[in-house]
């Protein structure tokens, strides 16, 4: 605006729009022709005026109700490239931008990490969903329960933890089956073990000490019944009662020793056969006999319910043992078999290995002779490796080997036997040293390799 | 940059597709402007006019290469040819540039609100007095002057910030 006649644009707009009355059209007129930045204002407004009249003379474009606006990868586009000339006054712009780079690496990197957990889970749970199927085949009764408890508490565990817990039960049902398979295998052979085993005196009163247990033998309980019995007065009124009592003591055994110990009871009683009806075996005799029609028609095996069942029915009354004490007899039984098996064990031995009194191993030897408790060995492979020829000593070790047969340990004096030059043969024996062994002392390994006494009787 | 673009998407927007008449190719236009302002934004004084008269060019590189301004060229000159019996070349520059800032005259009024666009076009296309339009549009005689001077002077002042009075 002029400052001297306070003309501006608005006057000069409607100068030229005509639309001033005559005296401010004079003077804006006036104002124009003395006043050039006037003019230049003048003409600017005036080509406006025309291109505004011209537009108008045109088809005014509509502007359709639409969304006029970029797209948002245009706009990220945007944005993203004006961050790095964006300067401080516009911290607006930069921090949206910066958001918006954000969220771009967090669209990108989430599902990338989704993803690979998802790969990961799918990866380690394929093999343990085999093992799951292959150990789900072999549960006994007792990991079915751990099972179910497990699955009891795996409803409550949240979905992602699913398969690391399935891992995990598995695992856990792997070491109880495994435990289990070892501790019936291992209850398995100590039952084998003591049928063929010859208990000692001791071991008898061990065992007879022990309280009762799952692994005490039915000729156990046969014992502790006919030691309650008295020989002459009320027999058949306790025999009912302790019946009830061993059917009951009977009913509370695992079914595993129910079956077991069985066939222990029915050798013993044959071993016993030789000694007549008069002892408490001759109920194990009777029980045999009575239930030999029983068990050639039920081959099966019975269960302890049964066979005390079975015996209740028995209308025949037990016979009466003249001498009720039951520990001689046992050990006149164990002694019965020691003769039977107590060198047999050693003759049958596969291999025969020579040790020092320190234990340390000298290598196979063969026995060649047996006058009692002296052997007569030569020691194999004495003449290869540098092995040299062994002095007299005491407390050498010949340890007995043989398959499905306890280790026997014999410890003795270990004496070279002398020999000339002409008795020696050496093409059949390649020349090797005769040693004279005395036994001193006998010991048995069980499984677990601890040293039990073995008791050595001279066979007859 | 921020502040431009939410206040300019739109009408660049209309702008661009007032132009080149494809929806895809105007949006592709306007982000291309942006871009190119957000790399120069230090040293623009006027982004508003700035925007417009990239975007104009941008559009108008845009039928160029796809032979749509050319032949609207030439049909324009074949019609100036007859009307005007021969003219020089410059002077189909000029009346090109004379569409270009009618195009962009007709966008600005395309933008204004219905109350001034019909103040517009009672006073421009059936050539009414301010009495007139006061009478129609039951204003008052003074404020249909404000508007109207205020909508002149600012389409003034668009045109000229864009170059279009040298």
């Amino acid at each position: 605006m002029s400052a001297d006649s306070n003309i501006g644009e608005e006057e000069i707009i409607a100068f030229l729009m005509d639309e001033l009355d005559e005296d401010k059209k004079l003077m804006v007129q006036k104002a124009l022709e003395n006043d050039p930045r006037l003019q230049k204002q003048e003409r600017m407004l005036a080509d406006s005026l025309r291109l505004i009249e011209k537009s108008c003379k045109e088809s005014i474009p509509k502007i359709a109700e639409e969304d006029w606006s970029l797209s948002e990868s245009q706009k990220e586009k945007i944005f993203s490239k004006g961050d790095p000339e964006l300067d401080e006054s516009d911290n607006e712009i930069n921090d949206h931008s910066t958001e918006g780079k954000q969220s771009r690496n967090l669209l990108f990197w989430v599902p990338l990490g989704v993803a690979a957990c998802a790969f990961l889970i799918v990866m380690v749970s394929e093999p343990n969903k085999q093992k799951q199927i292959e150990s789900a085949a072999i549960i006994n009764d007792k990991t079915e329960e751990t099972k179910d408890v497990i699955q009891g508490k795996e409803d409550l565990i949240l979905n992602e933890d699913i398969e690391l817990n399935q891992m995990l039960q598995n695992k856990a049902q792997e070491g109880v089956n495994l435990a289990l398979a070892k501790r019936t295998t291992t209850e398995v052979l100590a039952m084998n073990e003591e049928l063929k085993k010859v208990p000692s005196l001791a071991d008898t009163f061990a065992l007879n000490d022990s309280p009762p247990s799952p692994k005490m033998s039915l000729n156990s309980k046969v014992q502790e019944l006919a030691s309650l019995v008295d020989p002459k007065n009320g027999i058949k009124k306790k025999q009912n009662r302790e019946e009830e009592n061993l059917s009951l003591n009977l009913k509370s055994m695992p079914p595993q020793v129910d079956v077991e110990p069985e066939p222990q009871s029915l050798a013993m009683a044959k071993s016993k056969q030789k000694e007549g009806n008069s002892s408490p075996f001759a109920l194990n005799s009777r029980m045999e006999a009575e239930g030999s029609s029983i068990f050639e028609s039920e081959p099966r095996i019975l269960s302890s319910a049964e066979k005390t069942s079975k015996l209740n029915v028995t209308s025949d009354p037990i016979p009466v043992p003249t001498n009720a004490s039951s520990i001689p007899l046992v050990a006149e039984n164990n002694q019965s078999l020691q003769k039977e098996n107590g060198y047999d064990l050693i003759d049958r031995s596969k291999s025969v290995y020579l040790f020092t009194p320190k234990a340390k191993a000298l290598g196979k030897v063969k026995i060649v002779n047996r006058i009692d408790q002296n052997l007569e060995l030569l020691r194999l492979l004495e003449t290869r490796l540098g092995k040299s020829t062994l002095l007299s000593g005491e407390d050498y070790q010949l340890r007995f080997t043989s398959d499905d047969e306890p280790v026997i340990i014999l410890v003795g004096n270990l004496k070279r036997k002398e020999q000339e030059e002409d008795e020696r043969d050496p093409e059949n024996l390649n020349d090797l040293s005769s040693y004279f062994f005395e036994i001193k002392e006998a010991w048995e390994l069980d499984e677990k390799e601890i040293r039990k006494p073995y008791n050595l009787n001279s066979p007859e | 940059m921020r502040e431009w673009f939410d206040k300019l998407e739109k009408p660049l927007m209309i702008y661009a597709y007032q132009i080149v008449h494809d929806r895809a190719e105007a949006q592709d236009l306007v982000q291309e402007a942006f871009l190119r302002f957000s790399r120069q934004k230090d040293e623009i004084l006027e982004p508003k006019a700035w925007l417009y008269k990239t975007l104009r060019n941008l559009a108008i590189s845009f039928l160029r290469k796809n032979n749509r301004l050319q032949r609207t060229v030439d049909e324009d000159q074949l019609d100036f040819l007859d009307s005007m019996n021969r003219q020089v070349e410059s002077n189909l520059i000029t009346d090109l540039e004379k569409n270009e800032a009618i195009s962009r005259v007709k966008h600005s009024i395309s933008l204004l609100p219905n109350e001034s666009a019909e103040i517009i076009r009672l006073k421009f296309d059936q050539q009414k007095s301010y009495a007139e339009i006061s009478k129609a549009t039951g204003l008052s005689l003074s404020n249909v002057g404000y508007k109207l001077h205020h909508i002149i002077k600012d389409i003034a002042h668009e045109l000229e910030s864009e170059g279009f009075f040298k």
